[in-house]
């Protein structure tokens, strides 16, 4: 990787997004971002691990819950706006076998989120205004609620679920307290998104 | 990954005109290509890197994502059967000096990594040359096995944890916790009916605790299918 | 959980100050108009002579007690004054599992023990939550009948370690209790009524001691059960909190407390009073031992302690303790296979091996409402919905105080310095000594009036290692929180040059920070320069150490015994560069650079109400003029060992 980068390392897309030019997106029609969003360089977002129709179709042996959209592309990761996905951060859609049928199911990621450099976000669902410490890991299916916030180096088992204003941290992570009311006001912590896409690219 | 070429793409390039090699040969000093075998049911995604000196063998059914790096430099890699190697982990160490003053002098087997069949490795999962892991390991994310470790089993490295170097943990061991320290944990999982207090006085006929394990290795095997579909030769990926 | 730098934390002024007077107040003004380093004549530091009006030192151990980032902290409109969690008293709004999120009922939280009563569970091993999966979902394809387990996503500890498994995956916990209190159901009615057995009604000493016929009569009905197994260990302390419950009512010598429980008969003033009494009356004391033939009712209430399983005694079979040690000592079991003692905490205290350990429900959280501790008002009052998000009441500090931001400011060519090249933004983690660093300090206004600031820094640092502290700026005002839109319709392109040049890249390069002129301005925010020239660290070198003894004399938070002793050893090894002399190491975190600073904010409010809090009158009598002032301390970086150039 060049240290140093070109000029215009960020390419901004109409709804503003920022995205290095270093990151590595796959299957870019099954990502959707919200606008404002910034990936940086080398963060990995695993747009390919879609669900599949035809693994039900293959299965055979339900398909009533399922859509049987298959012309339209299946989304795999939204992420909403002024989100912030840091350097080598990796965003994989989770999977699980459900009815005998393994599939990957959506990650949905809210707004003002962070993710942390060389997080690991494998979750189910990600809240509003929520922070990923680097180096922490969230397990599959996981389900971070609105203002929750994982400490650097934290490992959110599998399924767990954070709730909101929880602080969580440590392998497994738990609970170890609350973050304060003020929370998430503009300019303060967990409302510097705004903030932070601005001074990117700059 | 390659700079030049990503500038060009604001999307990732399409998978089917950048081999594993090409990432290495635009650099000025071309990193070697490690000599590869792989079974023809082998996916291995087009970004991931292939590099060093001594032969990477890939078995049958093992699926390897995209920007995982194998390097060959210290020794040969080989990965057996139905494994899964994640986003951004690397097997091996990546060369230290200029791949032009590579050791030549080096045996010719130098420090194997030996990785079995149906191991999952994990995103930003380090596995260092002379590791040996037995099959049905599970090394998760960002955790790091050291050189000339040894993993059995059925074993599990949680996430974020190191073994270090030559240690050699038993089969069927959890590696959990934090770190490589004190706050490193262990335990041995359930194989065999296990009783308790509990169990004793209710009478349950206890199941193995080996089902937990085979049911684990079912989801892994369709894992493996749904991936192949995803970014295998259709997908996106390539057979070899 | 620090905060990586730079931060800026508030002090609640709760630890010094109990209550804030106007008349304190007037003073600080006149002391932080003093300590203004641009005011030319003023004598900077000397007016530490009151307690309250000494400089406010970050290092000091109560510091840590006073200090919360600024979302942390509430604001009390009737007091108007900063709140901290340790002013402030809470209520809960209600109880819900953190992980299935639904709500328990107050009624139901005592009875559940404060835990989920759904399917939630924490792995005994590891803590992480436990899922409930089938066996047959995988083996069998689809169906989803079998058995289920719970099991660990985490270290992958299953009910089957147990040899644990479940018929139906609902009401986990019910029908885990039912394993677990295997003989409770049965036992529990028996068990009751074994309590209001008449042992336990007798109170004098003959009768507490049953003939060994009666024990044996007794024991003949509970002996029964006992083949079946002793009691767990909830039944035990059922059994045994009813005994002691019973001892006590009968035991109790004043007949007016026959309902006496535990907390009653113990734990009252009342008990409290019979104790002092014991000791201040010695005719109360000839009464307890002397009179004990006068009549049965004044004799010494003896409680005995329980003699029977059913009444919650367990003996041990002797061999118990020989078997633990045998197995401890096995190889099947090893280090891996003992509980550790995390793990034992929540488990029944007989659990030694793994194997023991139950799947734990999960402990419910709350959700608070907070009350001002001095005027009771509500501050802060949740959505009752565990789920919600929102508030119905929330005043938090952030919406009266100005919110800080510090920022280092990229040394374009300021004064003096030749710029050769754009340096890079200055390594806050570690700061050269004596390498003058510029920040910039942003206040934000949150109130819908335009606040009028002033701060004050001490010149110097307080703590050993001393940071020549200036601010350019110390007096400005901020604008009002108003509408968006006005700012958009004055003027479209003064937004975004403010935006540029406040990031410190684009637009600073002919700027210069100057003396008593704010750095930019915005409409709700304003930002100054503070300069900043990082001390040496101690062991840095002799140039530092002359004037680290100068300030030796200010630095009271430690060792000042020993100061006759370290004077002795600067002398002896001033030279060597690397003496052993524990004044002379770095204490942790010591080569913090925090600078406190001194915010004092004056605004004219909306006349209301409560006109005896206001400090003065404004022009007009509409509006009230009020001021808040406050410590606060900037974590600028950490001061490296190397000295830069």
């Amino acid at each position: 990787m060049p240290p140093k980068a070109a000029k215009g390392e960020y390419i901004e897309t109409d709804t503003g997004n920022k995205i290095s030019r270093r990151s590595q997106i796959h299957g870019t029609q099954h990502i959707i971002l919200g606008g404002k969003t910034v990936i940086q360089g080398e963060a990995v977002i695993r747009g390919d691990l879609y669900r599949t129709s035809t693994s039900s179709s293959a299965s055979g042996d339900q398909g009533g819950q399922q859509q049987p959209a298959t012309s339209t592309p299946s989304v795999a990761i939204t992420i909403g706006r002024y989100s912030y996905i840091s350097k080598q951060a990796i965003l994989r859609p989770p999977s699980r076998l459900h009815r005998g049928v393994h599939s990957f199911y959506p990650l949905k990621i809210g707004d003002h989120v962070f993710v942390g450099e060389r997080a690991v976000v494998e979750a189910a669902s990600v809240g509003n205004h929520v922070h990923v410490g680097r180096d922490a890991v969230i397990g599959s299916m996981a389900i971070l609620k609105d203002f929750a916030y994982v400490l650097d180096g934290a490992v959110v088992a599998p399924g767990m679920v954070v709730p909101s204003w929880c602080v969580v941290g440590g392998a497994p992570a738990r609970i170890v307290g609350e973050v304060g009311e003020g929370y998430g006001v503009e300019g303060a912590e967990g409302g510097m998104a705004r903030e932070r896409y601005r001074l990117v690219g700059r | 990954m390659d700079p030049r070429q990503s500038q060009v793409h604001l999307k990732p390039p399409p998978p089917q005109h950048v081999r594993p090699s090409a990432s290495g040969s635009s650099s000025p000093a071309p990193t070697p290509r490690a000599p590869v075998t792989a079974h023809p049911t082998t996916t291995v995604a087009d970004t991931v890197i292939l590099h060093g000196t001594h032969p990477i063998s890939i078995g049958a059914g093992t699926i390897v994502h995209p920007r995982a790096k194998l390097y060959s430099y210290e020794g040969p890699i080989v990965i057996g059967e139905n494994c899964i190697i994640s986003e951004k982990s690397t097997i091996g160490a990546a060369p230290t000096q200029p791949p032009s003053l590579l050791r030549e002098s080096r045996a010719s087997d130098g420090l194997p990594i030996r990785i079995s069949s149906c191991v999952t490795v994990g995103p930003l999962a380090t596995i260092l040359p002379g590791a040996h892991i037995h099959s049905a390991v599970t090394v998760e994310a960002l955790a790091t096995v050291h050189r000339r470790v040894s993993i059995g089993a059925h074993s599990k490295i949680c996430s974020g944890c190191e073994v270090s170097d030559n240690v050699k943990i038993r089969d069927w061991t959890v590696v959990w916790g934090s770190g490589a320290g004190f706050g490193q944990r262990r335990r041995t999982r359930a194989t065999e009916k296990m009783s308790s207090a509990t169990a004793a006085t209710q009478g349950i006929q206890a199941l193995e605790g080996r089902v937990i394990e085979d049911a684990r290795l079912i989801v892994l095997q369709k894992e493996r299918e749904a991936l192949v579909r995803l970014i295998g030769p259709g997908g996106g990926g390539r057979r070899r | 959980m620090s905060r990586p730098f730079p931060y800026a934390y508030i002090s609640c002024p709760c630890a010094d100050t109990p209550v804030p007077d106007p008349a304190r107040k007037r003073r600080s003004r006149e002391t932080s108009h003093k300590s203004n380093p641009e005011d030319p004549n003023a004598p900077v530091p000397q007016d530490y002579d009151f307690e309250d009006e000494r400089t406010f030192d970050p290092r000091s151990p109560r510091s840590n007690f006073s200090l919360y980032p600024p979302e942390q902290l509430l604001y009390c409109e009737d007091c108007h004054q900063i709140k901290c969690p340790r002013c402030i008293t809470e209520e809960i709004v209600c109880w819900y599992c953190p992980n299935c999120l639904f709500e328990t009922p107050s009624s139901m939280v005592r009875s559940e023990g404060n835990r989920c009563a759904r399917n939630c569970f924490n792995c005994p091993i590891c803590t992480a939550p436990l899922a409930v999966t089938t066996l047959e979902n995988v083996t069998a394809g689809g169906s989803q009948q079998g058995p289920w387990v719970l099991s660990c996503g985490y270290c992958m500890w299953t009910t089957l370690d147990i040899g644990v498994k479940f018929d139906k995956p609902t009401n986990i916990r019910t029908q885990l209790s039912k394993m677990t209190d295997s003989s409770r159901g049965r036992q529990m009615s028996k068990t009751f009524s074994d309590l209001k057995s008449p042992l336990s009604t007798y109170s004098s000493i003959d009768d507490q001691f049953p003939l060994p016929s009666e024990i044996r009569g007794d024991e003949t009905n509970p002996a029964t059960e006992q083949s079946s197994g002793p009691l767990n260990p909830e039944a035990r302390f059922q059994a045994l909190k009813g005994f002691y419950k019973g001892q006590i009512a009968s035991t109790s010598s004043s007949p007016n407390d026959p309902l006496a429980d535990f907390g009653a008969g113990f734990s009252s003033p009342g008990a409290l009073n019979r104790i002092m009494s014991l000791y201040t009356s010695s005719s109360r004391l000839g009464n307890l031992y002397g009179g004990t033939n006068k009549k049965p009712k004044s004799k010494p209430p003896v409680m005995r302690e329980a003699l029977t399983t059913s009444e919650g005694l367990r003996v041990p079979a002797p061999d118990t303790e020989n078997a633990l040690i045998r197995r401890m000592a096995s190889d099947d079991c090893g280090w891996d296979g003992m509980a550790s003692i995390e793990q034992r905490t929540f488990q029944s205290p007989d659990a030694r091996f793994v194997e023991d350990l139950l799947p734990l429900p999960v402990l419910l959280r709350t959700k608070r409402s907070k009350r001002c501790k001095s005027c009771k008002h509500i501050l802060v009052k949740p959505e009752f919905k565990p789920q919600s998000t929102r508030f119905r009441i929330r005043l938090i500090a952030l919406s009266y105080i100005p919110l800080p931001t510090l920022k280092p400011l990229v040394p374009s060519p300021f004064a003096g310095l030749p710029s050769v090249t754009p340096a890079a933004a200055p390594n806050l983690d570690a700061l050269s000594p004596l390498k003058t660093v510029q920040l910039l300090l942003t206040l934000k206004n949150h109130m819908f009036d335009p606040v009028r600031v002033t701060l004050a820094t001490p010149s110097v640092t307080p703590g050993r290692v001393a940071s020549k502290v200036t601010i350019l700026c110390p007096q400005f005002d901020i604008g009002a929180n108003s509408d968006v839109w006005d700012e958009a319709l004055q003027g479209s392109s003064a937004p975004g040059d403010a935006r540029a040049s406040r990031s410190g890249t684009l637009g600073s390069t002919e700027k210069v920070a100057e003396a008593g002129k704010v750095w930019d301005k915005g409409r709700n925010w304003t930002t100054v320069v503070l300069e900043v020239v990082p001390g040496t660290l101690p062991g840095g070198g002799a140039t530092r150490r002359n004037r680290m003894k100068q300030h030796d004399d200010d630095n009271d938070d430690d060792n000042d015994d020993s100061d006759a002793d370290s004077d002795a050893n600067v002398n002896a090894l001033d030279w060597s560069g690397q003496t052993k002399d524990p004044n002379q190491q770095l204490q942790p975190d010591e080569d913090v650079l925090e600078i406190p600073v001194f915010v004092r904010m004056e605004w004219d409010s909306e006349n209301q109400i409560d006109q005896e809090q206001s400090v003065g009158k404004g022009q007009n009598s509409d509006t009230v003029k009020r001021e808040l002032a406050y410590w606060m301390v900037l974590g600028v970086g950490r001061i490296s060992s190397e000295m830069g150039f």
